[in-house]
C-alpha cells in the first residue's frame, strides 16, 4: 500500500515535471539571441505615426504573433521607407523568424539606407549599421556560414563604441 | 441534419437485392412481370443515383462566392499628402456619403478644410478596427490634424476601410453574399411563401394541387405556360439541372424534390433557396439570392430592408428582368403591390401597414450607382499572381478576401491621362484610332502595384498591353549598359571619356551593321554621363562592346530581367523585346538602389471568415551594390533635367525631382518612357499593335502621359543619396570638368569618394 502512495507521488511529480518543460516556449539557440533583441531604437525624425505602429509591432512580436507584427511594420514602411530602423525590425523579425536569409538582404537594405538622407550623427548611424552587422553575424551563423558570421561580427564590433 | 445514413442506405441496398433475387426466381415464367421488375429495377436505380446526387451536392454544396478583391486601405496620418479632391474621391469610392448632420457610420460632412468622417468597422488582416470618429484636417496639401470628434484625442494612425475594386467570378459569373436564414427578416419570408409557395410548410417538396392545375393550364395552351413549382422544386432546378424546359427534367425535379425534403429541414431548405435564386443582372455579374440584391438594389444589409422593398424583391423572383425596377419601373411597381397584397390576405401584414407600403415610392439605388468601376488589367495580373498559389476553383467560389495593393486614386490619373492624351496624339499622327498604349505605377519602396492600364479605353478587357505586348524596349535598355560600366569602378565614372563616332558591325544575319545617332551626327570624345543623358546610339554600342555582352546580360539579371536576352550587337541599343510589365521590374531595381523586389498585387490574403491564409511578405534581394545604382541615378536625373527628357523641366513642379530614360525604337513604332519620382515609378509605353511607326519619339508621346501622371498623383521627390561612399558635383557635358554650381548647364553628378574628376573646367553657358 505505502509502495503504491509512493509509486502515485513519483509519477505525479514526474508528470508535473514533464509538463513544465513542454509549456515553456521553445528557446532560440543562437546564443545572445531573445525575443527582446525585436526592440529597436526608432531615431529622431521618425513621425507619430510610425512611432505608433511600432509599438504595436512591439506588442505584437512581444506576444509572439510575428505575423501581426511585420503586418504592422510594414504599414510603417509604407509610410517612411526611408528610415532604416524599420528595415533592421523587419530583418530581427525575420531572423527571430528563421528565415535568416531574409534577414541578412533586410539588414543590407537598412545599412543601405543608414545615412542615406545625410541629416543624422555619424555616432547614430553608425550604432545602426552595428546592429544591422550584428543581425547578419546571427543570420550568418544560423545558415552555417561561419567565416562570414566572423566577418560580420568583425564589422559589428568595429562600429559600436 | 441528415435524416439517414450512408451505412444504413447500404445495408437496405442489400436487403433489397437479396430478396429481389428470391422474387425473380419464383417468377421465372411470367415474362410481363421480369419486364415489369426490370423497369422497377432500373427505376429504384436511377432514384437511387438522384438521392446520391441530390445529397452530394446539398451537404457539400460549396456556395460559390467569388474572391472579393479589395483596394489599398486610405491610411490617414499627420503629414500624409493628400489633396481635398483625393480625399472625397477616395470617401467616394469607398461608398462614403455626403451629409450635412449624420453621425453613423458611413458619413462624412465638410466644413472648411475639415472633415468628419465616421469610419465603418472593419476586420482588417491585422486586427479589427471600430467604428471610428475622425477628423480630418487638410492644410497646403497634406493632413495635418487628426483628431477622435466625440472625445478629441489625437489619432497617430487610422485607416479608411478599403473599398471593393473587383471580384472573380467563375465562368458562369455568379456573385452573391450569403445570408443566414436567422438574420432575414420575417416579411421577406411571409412574402415570399405568400407569393410562390403558400404551402410551403405542408407540403412533402411537391404540391401535386398546383401540379394538375399547372398541368391543365399547359395542356389548354399547348406548351409549357405555368409552372406549379414549389420552393424546393425551384431551387432544384436551380441547383441541378438545366434551364431547358422539358417532361423529363420536370421528372428528376419532381422526384429530386422528394429526395431533399426526405433528407432536409424545412429551414435548410428555405436558407438555400434565399441564397441561391437569382435576382438581376450587373452587365455580366448575376445576382443571386437576397444578401446580394439588397446590397445591389438597396445598397443595405438585407436585415435593414423595408416592407415594401421587400416586396419589390420577392416581385422580381419571377422574372428578374422582366419586372427590372430600373427598366420597367411601372412593371415592378404593380408587382410589388401584387405581392403586399398577397402579404395581407395571407394575414401577415395589416390592412393598414399594407396601405402605407403601397403608397411608397420604388426605393431603389439611383442607376449611377450601380455601376461598379472596373479595372480588368489590374485584376488580369492580380489573377495571375494569385493563380501561382491558388486552384481557379478555390478564387471564383471560396469568397477569399483579396487584400491588393491596387490605388484606386493612382488608377483614376493614369486612365485620364491616357484616355486624353492618346486620342490628342492620335489624332496629331493621322494613326485614325490605332494607337495604342500602357501604363504600369508601381511603389519605389516596396514594389506595390499602384496601378495597370491595358487599353487606351482602359475598362475594356480585352488584349492587356501592359502584361502581353511584347515590344523592343530601345534606349530604355542603355541605363543597364552604363550601369555596368560604373560598376567596373576602377575604369569607369560618370565623367570618363568615351568615343561617340561611326561604327560598323557584322550583325547577326551576317550583313554589316552600322547604328546611327538619332539626330544623325557623331560626337567625338564626351564624357558618359553625357552619352547615356542625350542617348548616343555609337557611343553606347562602342562602350557595350569594350564592356563585354555577358557582362551586360549579367546586369540586366540583376535588375530582374529573366527573359533570353540574345548577344547580337544590336542588343545594345535595344532590339530586345520585353513587356511593359518586364520593364517596370528592371526600372524598379534602379529605384530600389539595387535591391530587387517582386512586383506584387497582393499584401494578403483571407479566408472568406476572416482567418489569414496567406501573407505576402516584403521580399528584398540585393544583387547590385547600392553605390553604383545610385551613381546611375544620378544621371538618369539629368536626363530629366539636360538630356532626352529636358521638356520634364517644364512639364513638372520645380521641386518634384525625378529620374527617368526615353525610349524609341526603330522608326519610331515603339515609344517608352521609364522613370521614378523617391516614391513612384511609372512605365508608359505607346504603339500600335500591328507595330506601324507612330511618328512619335520616348519623349513626344509616352513622356506627356507620364509627366501627366506623375504631376496629378501626390508624391515624394526623387532625392539623392548622401553618404560616407558617395561626393557629388557639378560637371560640365564636354570634357567632364568640374564647374562651379551656379553653372546652369552643368550637370550635378554622383562619384565614388576619391573619383571625381580632378580637372577643374568653365561654365558653357
Amino acid at each position: 500500500m505505502k509502495n503504491l502512495k509512493l509509486y502515485i507521488v513519483r509519477a505525479l511529480i514526474l508528470f508535473l515535471t514533464t509538463a513544465l518543460i513542454a509549456c515553456q516556449a521553445p528557446k532560440d539557440k543562437t546564443p545572445g539571441w531573445t525575443s527582446d533583441s525585436g526592440e529597436v531604437r526608432p531615431g529622431p525624425n521618425t513621425g507619430k505615426a510610425v512611432l505608433a505602429l511600432l509599438n504595436k509591432a512591439r506588442q505584437a512580436s512581444k506576444k509572439g504573433s510575428l505575423s501581426a507584427a511585420e503586418s504592422h511594420l510594414e504599414r510603417a514602411i509604407r509610410i517612411e521607407p526611408d528610415n532604416p530602423t524599420l528595415w533592421l525590425y523587419m530583418a530581427k523579425l525575420r531572423l527571430y523568424a528563421e528565415k535568416p536569409s531574409e534577414a541578412i538582404n533586410l539588414a543590407k537594405k537598412a545599412l543601405a539606407l543608414s545615412g542615406r538622407g545625410g541629416q543624422t550623427s555619424i555616432a547614430s548611424q553608425h550604432s545602426l549599421q552595428s546592429d544591422c552587422w550584428r543581425v547578419i553575424a546571427h543570420a550568418q551563423q544560423k545558415m552555417g556560414n561561419l567565416k562570414d558570421a566572423q566577418t560580420a561580427q568583425d564589422k559589428a564590433k568595429s562600429l559600436s563604441y | 441534419m441528415k435524416k439517414k445514413s450512408p451505412v444504413r442506405r447500404k445495408k437496405k441496398r442489400a436487403a433489397k437485392k437479396s430478396s429481389r433475387r428470391r422474387i425473380n426466381k419464383k417468377l421465372q415464367n411470367l415474362p410481363y412481370m421480369r419486364i415489369f421488375l426490370s423497369l422497377l429495377l432500373i427505376f429504384i436505380s436511377y432514384v437511387i443515383y438522384l438521392d446520391f446526387e441530390v445529397r452530394s451536392q446539398f451537404d457539400g454544396r460549396k456556395w460559390s462566392v467569388p474572391a472579393r478583391v479589395y483596394a489599398r486601405p486610405l491610411e490617414l496620418y499627420i503629414g500624409k499628402p493628400l489633396s481635398h479632391e483625393q480625399l472625397r474621391f477616395e470617401l467616394k469610392t469607398a461608398g462614403y456619403r455626403d451629409t450635412t448632420n449624420n453621425n453613423k457610420a458611413g458619413y462624412y460632412q465638410k466644413s472648411g478644410n475639415s472633415y468628419r468622417v465616421v469610419i465603418r468597422e472593419f476586420d482588417f488582416w491585422d486586427g479589427h478596427q471600430p467604428p471610428r470618429y475622425v477628423e480630418i484636417k487638410l492644410e497646403d496639401g497634406f493632413v495635418s490634424n487628426v483628431t477622435d470628434f466625440r472625445d478629441h484625442t489625437d489619432i497617430a494612425e487610422v485607416r479608411l476601410e478599403p473599398s471593393l475594386m473587383g471580384r472573380i467570378y467563375p465562368s458562369h459569373r455568379e456573385d452573391r453574399l450569403l445570408v443566414k436564414l436567422r438574420d432575414v427578416p420575417e416579411h421577406l419570408i411571409s412574402a415570399l411563401l405568400a407569393v410562390e409557395d403558400r404551402q410551403f410548410y405542408s407540403h412533402y417538396g411537391v404540391n401535386p394541387k398546383a401540379i394538375l392545375r399547372a398541368m391543365v393550364a399547359n395542356i389548354k395552351a399547348g406548351s409549357v405556360v405555368q409552372g406549379g413549382s414549389t420552393l424546393t422544386q425551384q431551387l432544384v432546378k436551380n441547383f441541378f439541372l438545366t434551364k431547358k424546359k422539358s417532361l423529363v427534367r420536370k421528372f428528376n425535379e419532381a422526384i429530386m424534390s422528394l429526395l431533399l425534403e426526405m433528407h432536409y429541414e424545412k429551414e435548410e431548405i428555405l436558407q438555400a433557396y434565399l441564397n441561391e435564386i437569382y435576382l438581376g443582372q450587373d452587365k455580366k455579374r448575376a445576382i443571386h439570392g437576397f444578401g446580394l440584391a439588397s446590397r445591389f438594389y438597396f445598397d443595405k444589409p438585407v436585415y435593414n430592408l423595408e416592407l415594401s422593398e421587400i416586396a419589390t424583391l420577392v416581385a422580381m423572383v419571377k422574372g428578374p428582368s422582366y419586372y427590372d425596377p430600373w427598366r420597367h419601373k411601372k412593371r415592378n411597381l404593380d408587382r410589388r403591390n401584387t405581392v403586399i397584397s398577397l402579404m395581407q390576405q395571407q394575414g401577415s401584414i395589416t390592412a393598414y401597414q399594407a396601405k402605407i407600403a403601397k403608397a411608397e415610392p420604388l426605393k431603389v439605388l439611383a442607376r449611377s450607382n450601380k455601376i461598379s468601376s472596373s479595372y480588368p488589367a489590374y485584376m488580369d495580373l492580380l489573377r495571375r499572381q494569385l493563380q501561382q498559389d491558388y486552384q481557379k476553383e478555390d478564387l471564383t467560389s471560396e469568397g477569399l478576401q483579396i487584400f491588393s495593393t491596387f490605388d484606386p486614386y493612382v488608377q483614376k490619373i493614369a486612365e485620364q491621362a491616357v484616355k486624353q492624351k492618346v486620342n490628342q496624339l492620335d489624332k496629331q499622327n493621322n494613326l485614325n484610332g490605332s494607337l495604342q498604349s500602357s501604363v504600369i505605377v508601381t511603389n519605389t519602396n516596396n514594389a506595390d502595384v499602384l496601378a495597370v492600364v491595358g487599353d487606351r479605353q482602359p475598362t475594356y478587357a480585352g488584349f492587356n498591353r501592359a502584361l502581353d505586348a511584347l515590344r523592343p524596349v530601345g534606349s530604355l535598355i542603355k541605363p543597364a549598359v552604363y550601369l555596368t560600366a560604373i560598376q567596373q569602378k576602377n575604369t569607369y565614372s560618370l565623367a570618363s571619356i568615351i568615343e561617340d563616332k561611326n561604327i560598323t558591325l557584322k550583325a547577326q544575319d551576317g550583313k554589316l551593321w552600322s547604328p546611327r545617332n538619332y539626330s544623325g551626327e557623331s560626337h567625338g570624345e564626351i564624357p558618359l554621363f553625357k552619352a547615356l543623358i542625350s542617348s548616343y546610339n555609337q557611343a553606347t554600342v562602342r562602350l557595350g562592346l569594350s564592356l563585354g555582352f555577358e557582362s551586360i546580360v549579367k546586369t540586366l539579371r540583376n535588375l530582374g530581367i529573366q527573359r533570353d536576352i540574345p548577344p547580337y550587337p544590336s542588343m545594345l541599343l535595344g532590339a530586345v523585346t520585353m513587356t511593359p510589365l518586364e520593364v517596370t521590374q528592371m526600372y524598379q531595381t534602379l529605384s530600389g538602389e539595387g535591391f530587387i523586389t517582386p512586383l506584387h498585387t497582393i499584401r494578403k490574403v483571407l479566408t472568406a471568415k476572416g482567418e489569414p491564409l496567406k501573407h505576402y511578405p516584403v521580399k528584398i534581394q540585393q544583387t547590385i551594390d547600392e553605390t553604383s545604382v545610385r551613381i546611375l541615378n544620378s544621371a538618369l536625373h539629368e536626363v530629366t533635367r539636360h538630356g532626352t527628357a529636358s521638356s520634364l523641366r517644364w512639364r513638372l513642379p520645380e521641386n518634384l525631382k525625378v529620374v527617368g530614360k526615353t525610349g524609341t525604337t526603330n522608326d519610331a513604332r515603339d515609344s517608352w518612357f521609364a522613370g521614378f519620382s523617391g516614391e513612384h515609378l511609372i512605365v508608359t509605353w505607346l504603339g500600335t499593335d500591328d507595330n506601324q511607326p507612330i511618328g512619335l519619339t520616348g519623349s513626344s508621346g509616352a513622356l506627356p502621359i507620364w509627366a501627366d501622371i506623375m504631376k496629378k498623383i501626390r508624391t515624394r521627390p526623387f532625392s539623392f543619396a548622401y553618404d560616407e561612399k558617395l561626393e557629388y558635383h557639378y560637371v560640365e557635358e564636354t570634357k567632364g570638368y568640374i564647374v562651379d554650381e551656379d553653372c546652369s548647364s552643368a550637370a550635378y553628378l554622383a562619384f565614388r569618394k576619391n573619383a571625381a574628376p580632378k580637372d577643374n573646367g568653365t561654365c558653357i553657358k
